[in-house]
């Protein structure tokens, strides 16, 4: 169990990363304003991060063995799938959530 | 956020009109002033504590939910009950915090959190240009709506008309915004910590969060150089650097995409995105 310093100081260090961020183009509005490089990033980055963001999760299941492997990838397909059956955020997390546990716990 | 979809950007649940994760409408090629002249946002006597609520409400439940999710993983890790609410609401930026959740659970070095944090939130970099700050009366207040200027917060306050918006209006979009996550998340930790508490693989939340997002983060663009750069980045990223697979992709990723604009910079205009959906 991570210490509680360890935690806080994580927390307010991404926090204090964050609100920089979100804090300098109010300072250097005139620098940034015309630049097209920083518009088509931000046009771009967003939808290109989460994609990554997407293939991380995936190689981040543990494939050391069916047990741990098969549930998250049977929830995988089974979130993919009702995602784009239904487009309801919340109705594919369930669905694939609940996949992976009942496999997770009474068949593997 | 997320955004987007904080951030983030994030509800997004059915068809709301603002995708996470996504910069708003004013976005894009066009990330100068918003739209000038008659768009009025506001319905007839209505106050802008009102209309932050209305236009924040179908976001504000998506907020809930994904909180929730975020909250039932911090359960399902192991970590301390109060880390939910307290990355909910002091760092408040959507998809960074579920990757934090796996970072703190795994003690990652703060110099890998901050580095993750930094280019997953390195889009907020151009939120500022396009954000009504000025509208907004008093110093704290200004403050405020800096910190909790997530990816939703965004793409609602930067709406058509945002140079008229009220101060109540933008100040209540951020505030319910940011209710609704950490309350969604401390509602999503108690419930991870009783009912599910003895169960395996909640942590799939996570995984099923990115692979929804990303899927509406596409559709909603349907950017397909952007995605196909994406999908090479992470592949060549998990080939060569499978333990810091995150981290290289975004870097390549960043790169590729400046590749990109400099080689559409030589075309006559700077690239005109594919049309949102």
């Amino acid at each position: 169990m991570p210490s509680t310093g360890y935690i806080l100081s994580a927390i307010f260090l991404a926090a204090g990363i964050t609100f920089a961020l979100r804090l300098i183009p109010f300072g250097v509005k005139s620098l940034v304003k015309g630049s097209a490089l920083v518009a088509n990033l931000a046009a771009w980055l967003p939808m290109g991060a989460i994609i990554c963001l997407g293939f991380y999760v995936m190689a981040e299941i543990d494939y050391s063995s069916r047990e741990t492997a098969l549930p998250y990838l049977a929830g995988a397909v089974v979130t993919v799938a009702t995602h784009l059956w239904r487009k309801n955020l919340a109705l594919s997390l369930i669905v694939g959530t609940a996949t992976c546990v009942v496999l997770a716990n009474w068949v593997f | 956020m997320a955004m987007h979809h904080t951030s983030p950007d994030t509800g997004q649940l059915s068809a709301p009109s603002t995708p996470a994760n996504l910069p708003g409408p004013a976005s894009g090629a066009t990330a100068s002033a918003p739209i000038t002249g008659e768009h009025i946002s506001q319905l007839p006597g209505e106050s802008g504590f009102k209309e932050g609520l209305r236009v924040a409400g179908v976001l504000c439940v998506g907020f809930v939910v994904m909180g929730m999710g975020l909250g039932v993983l911090v359960a399902s890790v192991g970590l301390p009950w109060w880390v939910a609410p307290a990355l909910s609401a002091i760092v408040f930026a959507g998809s960074v915090e579920f990757l934090l959740v796996g970072m703190l659970a795994t003690a990652a070095p703060l110099s890998l959190i901050a580095s993750t944090t930094l280019l997953m939130n390195a889009r907020h970099l151009v939120y500022g240009i396009s954000y009504p700050l000025q509208n907004i009366k008093g110093n704290l207040a200004k403050a405020l709506a800096v910190y909790m200027l997530c990816d939703e917060a965004y793409a609602l306050n930067t709406a058509p008309g945002s140079q008229n918006f009220r101060s109540s209006r933008i100040m209540t979009v951020s505030v319910v915004l940011w209710l609704s996550w950490w309350g969604g998340s401390t509602l999503g930790v108690i419930l991870g910590a009783t009912f599910l508490s003895h169960l395996e693989g909640v942590d799939f939340v996570m995984t099923g969060m990115f692979l929804v997002l990303s899927i509406d983060a596409y559709r909603a663009v349907k950017d397909r150089i952007t995605a196909s750069l994406a999908v090479a980045a992470s592949l060549t990223a998990i080939v060569l650097a499978p333990h810091s697979m995150l981290l290289v992709s975004l870097l390549a990723l960043v790169v590729l995409l400046i590749i990109r604009h400099l080689t559409t910079q030589r075309a006559t205009t700077p690239a005109k995105e594919a049309p949102r959906a």
